[in-house]
C-alpha cells in the first residue's frame, strides 16, 4: 500500500540505438557477470574452435617424445603415449563441457515443463509429478547414472540420458514454486480475467518471469555436473579411447603423476576453472544473491550490513 | 537549543551528479512535532535516514551537519551511534510486521531493546515490556508479549513497534509514514496513541507522511519538500490556512479530494520526476499553474528562488511568485462535493443484482469463515456504487466473486445478463467481456517483462479479430483516452510512474469494452496528487464509456467524490447503504459514523466527537452473536448481543442494519452541530 515511486517516471522518450542499448544493458549487469561471463565465453570459444586452435591431432602418438616437458613445441608437454596435452585438453573439453551443457539444457526444458504443468494443473497431476520428483531425488545422481550406464552401455548419448534422468528434478521443483508464486500475482490473475489463453499465460507471463532464477540455478549446478561427468569418464564410463576428455585424461595419467605432474594438473585445472567460471557467473546472475542497490556481494558482507540495519 | 538541528544537509547517490536532498535545513525543539510532507521521491524518508545514519547503499551525505543536542551525529563513533539509535532517537516505520523478527516473541524483541538501552534485564525487563504494552493499548499484554509477529494485525504490530520505540526512553521519535499501511479506523487509533504518548513523555517528533490530513492532526510545524528542496515551511496554520508556494497550495487543495465547480477534483498536473532534481530554476516550474497564469516561465526558469520570509515569523517559502496568491485559485473551490447530477436521473434498469450472496471457506476441523454473508445489492446502469469497510470485511472477496475468480457458495448473482447459476467455462469469457477489474496495485497488475503495448495487445489478441496494425491503432487510441501519449506503447512498467501505470491498467480493462467496472482500491497505492487524477479519469470514463462501477475502498474519502451510492460493509454483511450525500450528512450506523470520522481527518481531527470504534474487528472464525458490531459499538446494549438486526430501509433509499439507528443519528447530529471552537475543523482553506 506504499505510495508508488513517482520518481521512476519520465525516461527519455527517444529510442536509443541498438548498440547503445546493448552497452547500457552491459553496464547494468552486476559487476561479476562481465568478468566470469567473458571467461566462460572464452572457454566455449576455445572448445568450439578446437580443431583450428589445437596444434596437433589429439590421438597422434609419438612414442619418441613421451613425457615431454612443456616447451614451445608442446605448450603443456606430452603424455605417456607422446600425445600433445594441449590438443587433448582442447578436444577433451568439447566432450565434457558439451555433455554437461546438453544435460543441463535438457534438464531445464524438462524441469520447466514439469514444474509449470504441476503448478497449473494442481490436483492429482501435481501430486503424481511431485512424488516422482521426490522418488528420483532420493537417489544420489551418480548411482542413478551408474545404473543406467550399466544397462545401456557407455557412450555419448547414454551419458546424457543417464545424467538427465536425475538432473531435471530440482528444476521441476523450483519451477513449480516459482509458477505457484506467479499464479498468485495480479498480472496473471489479470490475464485470466482478460480471457488470455492458458498457453499465452504460461509462455508469455510465467516462463519469462521465472527463467532468470532457473538459469542462475542451472549455471550453479554446471560445475557439479562437470565434475560428475569427469568422474564417470575417470571410471571409464564416458568417452572411449582414443578420444579424450578431462576425466579420462586424469584417470590415465594418475599413474605417471610423479613423473609428469602436468598431466594431472592440466585437466584438473581445466575442470576447476570451467566449473568456477560458470558457477560464479550463475551466482552473480542469481537474483536472490543480489540486493537492490548494486551488484552481487559475498555472504559475509551481506550479513554484516544487515545486522547493523534495524534499530528498535 | 534545538534538540535536532540539521543544517544544509545535502545527500547524493553515487554516480548521480544532482543531489537528492539539497541543502535541507530542519530544526526540532524539545516537545515539538515537525512534519515533513511531500510526494514519493521528494526525499523525505532520506532526511530521516540521514539523521539515523542509515542511508541506503550508494547514498552519502555530501555536506551539511546534523546536531543532536549539540553533538555532531555525522562524526559519532559507531558505539555512540548505536546508543543514539533506538536510545535517544527512536524510529517507526511504515511496515511494522516486516520490522519484527518472525522467529522470536515480540516481547523478547522489545525486552532486548530495553536491555540494550536501559540496562534492565531478566524479570525486570520483562515487567517493563508488559508495562509498555499496556501503555500502548495492547489487550492482555502478559499473553500478547509471548506471541509472535504473525499473530498480530498491522495495527497491533505498529503498537508493538511504538512500545519498542518507547523502550529506550527516547527524546526524539522519527515516524516514517507510521499509519500509511493501516486501515483508517486503526490509523486514527494509532495517531491518537502517538499524540498521547508524545504529550505524556514530552517527546519531540519528526513525522513523515505524504498525507496532509495525518500531518495536520499531529504537527506543530510543517515542512514541504519537493524534489529534495524545502519549498515551504511554517506552523500548521501557516501551511494549511495560508500556503504561499503554488505546490503547497495545490497539495492542500488536492488532498481534500473535494469537487471543484465543474464537478471534477483539483489535481496537480504531471508527476514529480527524478529529472527535476538538478534543474536550474524552480524545480516545480513544469507543474506550476501560477507560473502559467502570471507568465513567469522565463523568470522562474532562470534561477532558483531564494528562501524568503512571509507572514508569520516561522513561515518561509522558496518561490518567485509568492504574493501572487490569487492566480492559482483560478477556479473557485466549493467546500462541499457538488453533486453533478442535480436533476434526478431517470430510473434505470439494474445491471448488477446480488441476492443473499454468500461465500464460505471451510478450514477443516469443522471451522469455516464467511467473508460474504447474505449480500443483497443492486446496481443500476451507469451508477457508481462505493463499497467501504476495513480490511478483512469481505469487500475484496465480493470483487473476486463478481468476476467469478472464485465461485459464490450461495445466493443469486446476475451481471449484465449473465446469470452465475448458468455460468460455465464457455460463457466465462463473455462475462469477462462485460465485467472488468481495476487492481489496487498497478505495478503488480502489469507483467514487468512486457511493454505496455504488449500487455494491452494481449487483450485484443484474445478477444477480438484484427491484424497487428489494427491492434496497435486501437491500443494507442485507448492510451490516449486514459491520458497517455503513444510513446507509452513501447515502455516497460518500470519506466512509468504509479499513476501512469494505473492509467494503463484502466486502458487494458476498457479494451474489453466492459459495461461494469469493478475498482478494487484504485488509488490506495498512489500519491495524493495522483489519486485525484485517477478519480477524475474514472469519473470522466463513466460518462464517455457508459460504465457502471463498483468502487471498493477502505476509507470514505475516495468514494465521496466518485460514487452515487455508498454501501458500508462489516464482517461480511452490508450494514448501511445510502445515496452518498445522505450517508455523509446522516450516517445512521455507528460504524459508518466512525468510518467517516476516521476517513475525514481534516474535518474531524483527532477529537472523538462522532463516536469511534475501539480495537479491531473480532475474529471472523467466531463472529459475535447478535449484531456483529456490538463488540466495538458505543451504543450496544443487551438486546444487541442477542438479536441480529436486519438491513431495513429507514429513509427512502437509506437502509441500515442497527437496532439503535435513531439514537445514533441523533447523537451524530448533535456532535456535528456542537463542534467546540478551536478544533482544527476548518483550518483547511
Amino acid at each position: 500500500m506504499a505510495p508508488i515511486d513517482a520518481g521512476a517516471a519520465a525516461l527519455s522518450t527517444a529510442a536509443p540505438s541498438p548498440v547503445r542499448r546493448f552497452v547500457g544493458w552491459l553496464r547494468g549487469l552486476p559487476p561479476g557477470v562481465l568478468f566470469w561471463g567473458a571467461l566462460t565465453l572464452l572457454i566455449v570459444f576455445c572448445l568450439v574452435f578446437a580443431p583450428a586452435l589445437a596444434p596437433y591431432d589429439p590421438a597422434r602418438q609419438n612414442l619418441l617424445r613421451r613425457f615431454a616437458e612443456p616447451s614451445a613445441l608442446h605448450w603443456l608437454g606430452t603424455d605417456h603415449l607422446g600425445r600433445d596435452v594441449l590438443s587433448r585438453l582442447l578436444y577433451g573439453g568439447r566432450f565434457s563441457v558439451s555433455i554437461t551443457a546438453i544435460t543441463l539444457g535438457l534438464s531445464v526444458v524438462i524441469g520447466v515443463l514439469v514444474g509449470v504443468i504441476s503448478a497449473r494443473a494442481g490436483g492429482w497431476v501435481d501430486e503424481f509429478l511431485m512424488r516422482l520428483v521426490d522418488l528420483l531425488i532420493s537417489f544420489p545422481d551418480v548411482i542413478v547414472a551408474l545404473f543406467l550406464i550399466a544397462i545401456l552401455g557407455p557412450g555419448y548419448g547414454t551419458l546424457i540420458v543417464a545424467l538427465t534422468v536425475h538432473a531435471w528434478t530440482p528444476f521441476a521443483r523450483m519451477m513449480r514454486g516459482l509458477a505457484l508464486d506467479l499464479n498468485r500475482r495480479d498480472f496473471v490473475k489479470a490475464a485470466e480475467i482478460l480471457n488470455c489463453s492458458r498457453r499465452f499465460i504460461v509462455l508469455r507471463h510465467i516462463i519469462p518471469n521465472a527463467i532468470r532464477p532457473i538459469t542462475a540455478i542451472a549455471l550453479l549446478r554446471f560445475g557439479h555436473k562437470l565434475i560428475v561427468v569427469g568422474g564417470l569418464s575417470f571410471l571409464g564410463l564416458g568417452v572411449q579411447p582414443p578420444m579424450s576428455d578431462w576425466g579420462s585424461m586424469l584417470a590415465e595419467s594418475r599413474r605417471y603423476m610423479e613423473r609428469a605432474p602436468m598431466l594431472v594438473i592440466a585437466p584438473g585445472v581445466a575442470i576447476f576453472v570451467t566449473a568456477l567460471a560458470v558457477t560464479t557467473l550463475g551466482q552473480s546472475l542469481d537474483p536472490g544473491n543480489r540486493r537492490p542497490g548494486g551488484g552481487s556481494r559475498g555472504m559475509l558482507r551481506r550479513r554484516k550490513s544487515r545486522s547493523g540495519g534495524r534499530e528498535g | 537549543m534545538a534538540l535536532l538541528e540539521v543544517r544544509n544537509l545535502t545527500v547524493a547517490f553515487a554516480g548521480q551528479p544532482a543531489p537528492v536532498l539539497d541543502e535541507v535545513d530542519l530544526s526540532i525543539e524539545p516537545r515539538e512535532t515537525v512534519a515533513l510532507v511531500g510526494e514519493s521521491g521528494s526525499g523525505k524518508s532520506l532526511t530521516a535516514l540521514s539523521v539515523m545514519r542509515l542511508l541506503p547503499r550508494g547514498a552519502s551525505v555530501q555536506s551539511g551537519s546534523i546536531l543532536f543536542e549539540g553533538q555532531d551525529v555525522l562524526a559519532m563513533p559507531p558505539r555512540r551511534m548505536n546508543r543514539l539509535r533506538g536510545g535517544e532517537i527512536a524510529m517507526l516505520f511504515q511496515q511494522p510486521i516486516s520490522m519484527l523478527d518472525p522467529t522470536a516473541t515480540v516481547g523478547s524483541q522489545v525486552a532486548e531493546a530495553i536491555r540494550l538501552h536501559t540496562g534492565l534485564s531478566g524479570k525486570a525487563a520483562w515487567n517493563r515490556v508488559v508495562e509498555l504494552f499496556r501503555d500502548v493499548g495492547i489487550p492482555a499484554p502478559e499473553v500478547r508479549a509471548r506471541s509472535y509477529a504473525h499473530q498480530f494485525s498491522g495495527g497491533m504490530a505498529q503498537r508493538v513497534m511504538i512500545a519498542a520505540a518507547l523502550a529506550g526512553g527516547p527524546r526524539l521519535l522519527i515516524a516514517d509514514e507510521p499509519t500509511t499501511a493501516l486501515d483508517v479506523t486503526v490509523q486514527l487509533q494509532i495517531l491518537q496513541l502517538l499524540a498521547r504518548e508524545r504529550d505524556a513523555r514530552g517527546l519531540a517528533t519528526l513525522l513523515i507522511s505524504h498525507d496532509l490530513a495525518v500531518v495536520a492532526a499531529l504537527a506543530d510545524r510543517i515542512m514541504v519538500l519537493y524534489a529534495g528542496r524545502v519549498v515551504e515551511e511554517g506552523t500548521r496554520r501557516d501551511i494549511l490556512e495560508s500556503p504561499e508556494h503554488p505546490y503547497t497550495r495545490a497539495l492542500v487543495r488536492a488532498s481534500l479530494l473535494r469537487a471543484e465547480a465543474d464537478g471534477s477534483l483539483f489535481t496537480i498536473r504531471g508527476t514529480l520526476s527524478r529529472d527535476e532534481v538538478g534543474r536550474t530554476g524552480c524545480r516545480f516550474l513544469p507543474r506550476c499553474a501560477t507560473a502559467d497564469a502570471l507568465n513567469l516561465h522565463a523568470t522562474c526558469g532562470a534561477h532558483e528562488p531564494e528562501r524568503s520570509c512571509c507572514g508569520g515569523a516561522h513561515h518561509h517559502v522558496r518561490c518567485c511568485a509568492s504574493g501572487h496568491r490569487g492566480a492559482a485559485a483560478a477556479g473557485p473551490s466549493t467546500a462541499v462535493a457538488a453533486p453533478t447530477q442535480v436533476a434526478t436521473p431517470p430510473p434505470r434498469a439494474p445491471i448488477v443484482a446480488l441476492q443473499a450472496v454468500t461465500k464460505r471457506y471451510l478450514l477443516g476441523g469443522g471451522l469455516s469463515v464467511r467473508p460474504l454473508d447474505g449480500i443483497d445489492l443492486e446496481i443500476r446502469e451507469r451508477e457508481v456504487v462505493g463499497l467501504v469497510g476495513e480490511s478483512g470485511c469481505g469487500k475484496s472477496t465480493l470483487a473476486r466473486v463478481l468476476l467469478h475468480m472464485t465461485p459464490a457458495s450461495g445466493g443469486k448473482i446476475t451481471i449484465a445478463g449473465h446469470d452465475f447459476a448458468r455460468l460455465n467455462g464457455r460463457s466465462l469469457p463473455a462475462l469477462h467481456r462485460s465485467t472488468q477489474l481495476i487492481f489496487q496495485d498497478p505495478v503488480a497488475a502489469l507483467d514487468p517483462k512486457m511493454t505496455l503495448g504488449e500487455s494491452l495487445g494481449a487483450v485484443l489478441l484474445h478477444n477480438q479479430a484484427g491484424g497487428a496494425t489494427d491492434r496497435r491503432a486501437a491500443i494507442i487510441e485507448m492510451l490516449r483516452k486514459v491520458g497517455l501519449p503513444p510513446a507509452f506503447y513501447e515502455r516497460l512498467p518500470r519506466q512509468c510512474s504509479g499513476g501512469q501505470l494505473q492509467r494503463a491498467v484502466i486502458a487494458r480493462a476498457l479494451l474489453m469494452r466492459p459495461r461494469v467496472l469493478i475498482c478494487d482500491e484504485p488509488t490506495s497505492a498512489l500519491d495524493a496528487s495522483i489519486c485525484a487524477q485517477i478519480l477524475n479519469l474514472l469519473r470522466q470514463l463513466r460518462d464517455t464509456e457508459d460504465l457502471t462501477m463498483l468502487v471498493i475502498s477502505h476509507g470514505l474519502r475516495v468514494v465521496r467524490h466518485l460514487c452515487d451510492r455508498v454501501a458500508v460493509m462489516y464482517m461480511g454483511e452490508l450494514v448501511e447503504i445510502a445515496e452518498t450525500e445522505a450517508l455523509f450528512r446522516n450516517p445512521a450506523h455507528p460504524y459508518t459514523q466512525a468510518l467517516i470520522a476516521a476517513s475525514l481527518l481534516e474535518e474531524h481531527g483527532l477529537a472523538n466527537r462522532m463516536g469511534q470504534v475501539q480495537g479491531e474487528p473480532p475474529s471472523p472464525l467466531n463472529p459475535p452473536a447478535g449484531c456483529r458490531f456490538h463488540t466495538r459499538c458505543r451504543l450496544a446494549d443487551d438486546h444487541c448481543t442477542e438479536a441480529h438486526p436486519t438491513l431495513d430501509q429507514v429513509m427512502g433509499a437509506h437502509a441500515v442494519r442497527c437496532w439503535h439507528w435513531q439514537a445514533a443519528l441523533a447523537s451524530a447530529a448533535a456532535a456535528m452541530t456542537s463542534a467546540p471552537a478551536g478544533q482544527p475543523d476548518h483550518v483547511w482553506a
